[in-house]
C-alpha cells in the first residue's frame, strides 16, 4: 500500500475549527472545560482529548492585518523517534506512514512508563522527550503525544497517551478511501463512507487534503510557487528538512505562526 | 409618533413582548427564545411576567421558558430581584423534535425546497411541531364549534383544516380522507398537497382532487391554478412543488417522472443540459425551486435582443443560461434551449415585447428607484442611537423619522445623540460555534469547549486608555442597562482587528459583543441584547440592534471612558 500524506493549506483555512470537533467525534473524546482567555484559540493547546487544535495569530497592523490559522497536530514523522523511544513498543507505524499509539492489551501504559524528571510539574514521557517537534510551537514544550488535558487532569487514572493517529482506524472500519468529497461535489453518502481522516472530510474549504506522498508534495510546492507569485513572498512548505507525512503550506515565515523547524 | 403607531400594532417588534396594557394574554414560542435573542432582552424578560400563559415548544429549557425560576438569591433567573412567587404566568414547556427527528420540507436562500427525511424517533414524549399544531388546531376548532363566545369566532369555527379528500400517495382519487393525518399522526405530505394546491369539487378545468401544476405553463388551461375560485393553493409560489404521482419531474421536463408527485424529493445529482451542452451548475432536477423551478430569477436578461446569448466573448462558452432561438416563445413557456425556465423576454417577432425584469413597470433593471423623494440615492440616516449630533452626509434629519419603536418607549428611548456618558459605538454579532439564541449549541459540550463564554471585542487603543488587558472581565452600559440595572459583563478580547474610527476629525472607539449567551444550558453568560434598543425599520420592524452607543470599563473597579 502506497504511503499517504496530508497537506494542510493554511491559505485556505478559515479558522472554523470543524476539524477539531470532527476529530473529537470520531475518536469519542470528551470536551474539555475551558474559559475564554482573550483568543479564539480554544482549548489552548493539544491534549489527550484534543488531538488537533487550530492556533490563531494576529499579524501586522491597521490596514495590513492578517489573522492566520495553523492547524496543529502530530506531523507523522517518516522515521518517528517516538516509536523508537517507547519502552513498551506501544507506538506503531503502518505501511501508509501513519504513526499511532496502540491502545490494546499490549498497548500504551503510561502509568508504568519511566518519566524523565526534566519538568517537575509535568514530567515528560520518553515519547514526548524524543518528539522532534516538542519545541516547535510557542504554546508548549511538550511533544505531540499527550496524556493530560489542558487543566492537568487525565481522562482516567489509567489513561493512555494520545495524539493524531491519521484516523488509521477508519480503514479497519471497512470504510473506503474513495474520492475526495470536496473535489467531486458528490456529498451524498461520501462523508459517512470515506476512510479519509475525519478532519479532512469535515473541512468546508478543502484546506485539508490527503493523497500519495509524491502527489501531495508536488501540490504543496506548486501552491508555494503560486503564493510567492501572488504577493506572499515568504510562502513556504513546513516542516523543512525532516520527512513527515503531514505537511503544511504556510503563507508567511514559520516564526509568524509561532513555529520552529525540527 | 412612533410609540402611537406601535401601541396599536402587535407586529414583529411587539408580539414577543406583551405587557398588561395591551391585548396579548398569552404567547407561544416555537423554537424562539426572545429572552436572549430579542432586543432589550432585559425588558423582554420583564414583560414575560405580564403574560397569563406562555407556551415554549423547544428542544431544551430555554431562557424564555425558565425566566420565572429562582436564581438562588431571592430573585428569578430572568428578572433579578423579583420573587418568583409574585410571577403569575403559567409556563408550559412542550418537548419538540429536532430536524433529524421529523419529516418535512426546508427551503434554502436559493429558493430550493428540499424534502427532509426522518432519521430517528424523537426521545421521550417529544413530537414534531406539526403534530403539536395539528392537535392544537383541532382542539380549538372543536371548542369554537361547540361554543362560540370568542371574539370573531367564525374563521376558527369554520376553518378548513386539511386538504380536499384528494388522491393519495398511490394516485387513488378520493382515497385520502379530510384532515392532515395519516394513521392518527399529522402527515407533512398532506400539508405539502395543501400548499401546492388542487382542483376543487366544482372545478371545470381539472379533475377534482388532483393537484395543480404551476400557475402558468405549457398546459396552462389544463393543469394550473385558475382564477375562477375553483382551485385552491396554500401558496402560489409553491404551486408545482407537490403534484400528482407519475407527473413529470418538473413542469418543463418530461424526460422523467416523479413517483409520488413530490418534486421536493427530486434528487438527480447531475446538471440538466438542454441544447448544445451549456453547463452552469443549476442542477434543475435536484429538489424544486420556486417559482416554477426557475433557478435564476429574471434570467431573461441573459440574452440579447435577438433571443440568443452571445456564445464566446464576452461570455464564457457553455456558461449561458437560455437561448430562445429565432422567434422563441420566451415569456409564455420554456426557453428553446438552456437549463433554466425563462423569466420574461419575448424575442422580436415573437409577440408583444416582454422584458426580463417583470416586477418593474418598464421591464428593465434599475440602478436606483425613480420617483423617490430622496433622489437617485436614498438619504443617509444615522442609527437610532448615534455619537454624532448632525447628519454627516447632509443637512437633513439625523435619524430616520419613520423608525418603528416598541409600544413602551422605555425599551428604545435613546440617551440623547452624542451623550458624553456613552461615547463608544457598540455592535453585536454571532460566532461560527454558536447558533442564534444558543440552545442548539450551548448544550453541546464540544461547541461549549470551543466558545465557552460571552466576550466583548475592543481595540488595543481603547483597552490602553481604560487599563483593560486581554482576558479581563469588563462591564458595558447603555441606556437600557442603566434603566434596568443589569449591565453586560463578559471577558475582554483585546484585538488588532478592532481599530478606532475617525469621525468628523475626532476619534471614536467601538466595541463588539457576542449575543448568544443566557442563563440556561451548559455554557452561560450575559447576552449582548441586554444592551440593544428595541427599535426597528418602518417597513417590517426588523430590529436595528446592530448599532447603539455605550460605555465600557474594567470590572470591577475600572473607570468608564470620558
Amino acid at each position: 500500500m502506497a504511503k499517504k500524506m496530508m497537506l494542510i493549506d493554511t491559505s485556505k483555512c478559515i479558522g472554523c475549527r470543524s476539524c477539531q470537533i470532527a476529530c473529537q467525534q470520531w475518536h469519542k473524546l470528551p470536551a474539555e472545560d475551558t474559559s475564554f482567555t482573550g483568543t479564539y484559540q480554544n482549548p489552548p493547546d493539544l491534549s489527550v482529548a484534543n488531538l488537533t487544535v487550530v492556533k490563531f495569530t494576529e499579524v501586522g497592523n491597521n490596514g495590513d492585518l492578517r489573522w492566520v490559522f495553523f492547524k496543529d497536530q502530530c506531523r507523522h514523522c517518516d522515521d518517528p523517534p517516538c516509536k523508537l523511544a517507547c519502552p513498551k513498543n506501544a507506538i506503531g507505524r503502518n505501511k501508509k506512514g501513519f504513526v499511532y499509539i496502540k491502545w490494546g492489551k499490549k498497548g500504551c501504559k503510561p502509568w508504568r512508563c519511566p518519566t524523565a524528571a526534566t519538568a517537575a510539574d509535568w514530567p515528560k514521557k520518553p515519547c514526548q522527550l524524543q518528539c522532534p517537534f516538542q519545541t516547535a510551537t510557542q504554546w508548549s514544550a511538550l511533544g505531540m503525544p499527550r496524556v493530560k488535558k489542558n487543566d492537568g487532569t487525565q481522562l482516567s487514572s489509567k489513561g493512555r497517551m494520545n495524539k493524531c493517529d491519521f484516523c488509521y482506524d477508519r480503514w479497519t472500519a471497512n470504510l473506503k478511501w474513495g474520492p475526495n468529497p470536496l473535489k467531486t461535489g458528490l456529498y451524498n453518502g461520501v462523508f459517512a463512507k470515506s476512510a479519509r481522516p475525519a478532519c479532512e472530510v469535515a473541512c468546508p474549504t478543502g484546506a485539508i487534503t490527503t493523497g500519495g506522498v509524491n502527489a501531495k508534495r508536488d501540490e504543496a510546492l506548486q501552491k508555494v510557487d503560486y503564493l510567492r507569485a501572488n504577493g506572499y513572498l515568504d510562502a513556504n512548505m513546513y516542516p523543512a528538512g525532516w520527512p513527515t507525512h503531514v505537511i503544511w503550506v504556510l503563507q508567511y515565515r514559520v516564526a509568524v505562526y509561532g513555529l520552529a523547524q525540527k | 409618533m412612533t410609540a402611537w403607531t406601535a401601541a396599536s400594532n402587535q407586529g414583529p417588534l411587539n408580539i414577543d413582548v406583551p405587557n398588561k396594557d395591551q391585548y396579548i394574554d398569552g404567547l407561544m414560542c416555537w423554537g424562539q427564545n426572545p429572552a436572549v435573542g430579542g432586543a432589550s432582552a432585559d425588558f423582554e424578560r420583564r414583560t414575560l411576567a405580564n403574560l397569563k400563559w406562555l407556551v415554549c415548544v423547544d428542544l431544551w429549557e430555554t431562557e424564555t421558558a425558565a425566566f420565572w425560576k429562582p436564581d438562588g438569591v431571592g430573585g428569578s433567573l430572568g428578572i433579578p430581584g423579583r420573587d418568583p412567587a409574585t410571577i403569575a404566568t403559567e409556563v408550559y414547556l412542550l418537548p419538540a423534535a429536532a430536524s433529524y427527528e421529523k419529516e418535512g420540507s426546508v427551503v434554502n436562500s436559493g429558493r430550493w425546497s428540499q424534502w427532509r427525511y426522518k432519521a430517528l424517533d424523537p426521545p421521550g414524549d417529544a413530537v414534531d411541531d406539526l403534530e403539536i399544531i395539528n392537535r392544537l388546531a383541532k382542539k380549538l376548532i372543536s371548542l369554537y364549534q361547540a361554543d362560540t363566545p370568542g371574539y370573531l369566532p367564525d374563521p376558527v369555527a369554520n376553518l378548513h383544516w386539511g386538504p380536499y379528500p384528494g388522491i393519495d400517495a398511490h394516485g387513488a382519487n378520493g382515497a385520502s380522507p379530510l384532515g392532515y393525518e395519516t394513521a392518527g399522526h399529522a402527515d407533512p405530505h398532506k400539508v405539502g398537497w395543501e400548499i401546492n394546491g388542487y382542483f376543487c369539487p366544482t372545478s371545470t378545468t381539472g379533475t377534482p382532487g388532483y393537484r395543480v401544476d404551476g400557475f402558468w405553463g405549457p398546459n396552462a388551461a389544463l393543469t394550473t391554478l385558475q382564477e375562477d375560485g375553483k382551485t385552491s393553493s396554500g401558496n402560489w409560489l409553491y404551486c408545482s412543488h407537490y403534484v400528482n404521482p407519475g407527473d413529470p419531474i418538473n413542469s418543463f421536463d418530461a424526460s422523467a417522472t416523479t413517483p409520488n408527485g413530490n418534486r421536493q424529493e427530486n434528487r438527480v445529482p447531475v446538471e440538466k443540459v438542454r441544447g448544445d451542452g451549456n453547463y452552469i451548475g443549476l442542477y434543475s432536477n435536484w429538489s424544486i425551486c420556486w417559482p416554477l423551478n426557475r433557478r435564476i430569477i429574471y434570467n431573461g436578461a441573459s440574452v440579447y435582443q435577438t433571443g440568443h446569448p452571445m456564445v464566446g466573448q464576452p461570455l464564457a462558452p457553455h456558461k449561458w443560461v437560455l437561448d430562445f432561438g429565432v422567434g422563441g416563445t420566451g415569456g409564455t413557456g420554456p426557453a428553446t434551449n438552456g437549463s433554466d425556465v425563462s423569466d420574461g423576454f419575448t424575442a422580436p417577432g415573437g409577440g408583444a415585447p416582454r422584458y426580463p425584469f417583470i416586477m418593474q413597470t418598464e421591464g428593465h433593471g434599475h440602478l436606483f428607484g425613480p420617483g423617490r423623494e430622496d433622489g437617485p440615492f436614498p438619504e443617509h440616516y444615522e442609527p437610532w442611537e448615534t455619537v454624532v449630533t448632525a447628519n454627516p452626509l447632509g443637512t437633513g434629519t439625523l435619524t430616520s423619522p419613520t423608525n418603528f419603536g416598541h409600544a413602551r418607549p422605555e425599551a428604545y428611548e435613546h440617551p440623547g445623540h452624542g451623550n458624553p456618558d456613552f461615547p463608544i459605538v457598540g455592535t453585536t454579532y454571532r460566532l461560527t460555534e454558536h447558533w442564534q439564541a444558543g440552545q442548539m449549541t450551548r448544550n453541546n459540550p464540544w461547541l461549549c469547549q470551543l466558545m465557552p463564554e460571552a466576550f466583548v471585542e475592543l481595540s488595543e487603543e481603547l483597552a490602553g486608555l481604560l487599563g483593560i488587558s486581554n482576558g479581563d472581565t469588563v462591564e458595558v452600559k447603555t441606556q437600557r442597562t442603566e434603566l434596568y440595572g443589569k449591565r453586560m459583563q463578559a471577558v475582554a478580547c483585546v484585538t488588532r482587528r478592532f481599530t478606532p474610527y475617525t469621525i468628523n476629525s475626532s476619534t471614536v472607539h467601538h466595541i463588539g459583543a457576542i449575543w448568544h449567551f443566557g442563563y440556561t444550558g451548559l455554557a452561560t453568560g450575559h447576552s449582548a441584547n441586554l444592551l440593544t434598543p428595541h427599535i426597528g425599520d418602518a417597513n417590517t420592524g426588523i430590529p436595528e440592534s446592530k448599532a447603539f452607543i455605550c460605555n465600557i470599563r474594567k470590572y470591577p473597579g475600572g473607570s468608564f471612558l470620558v
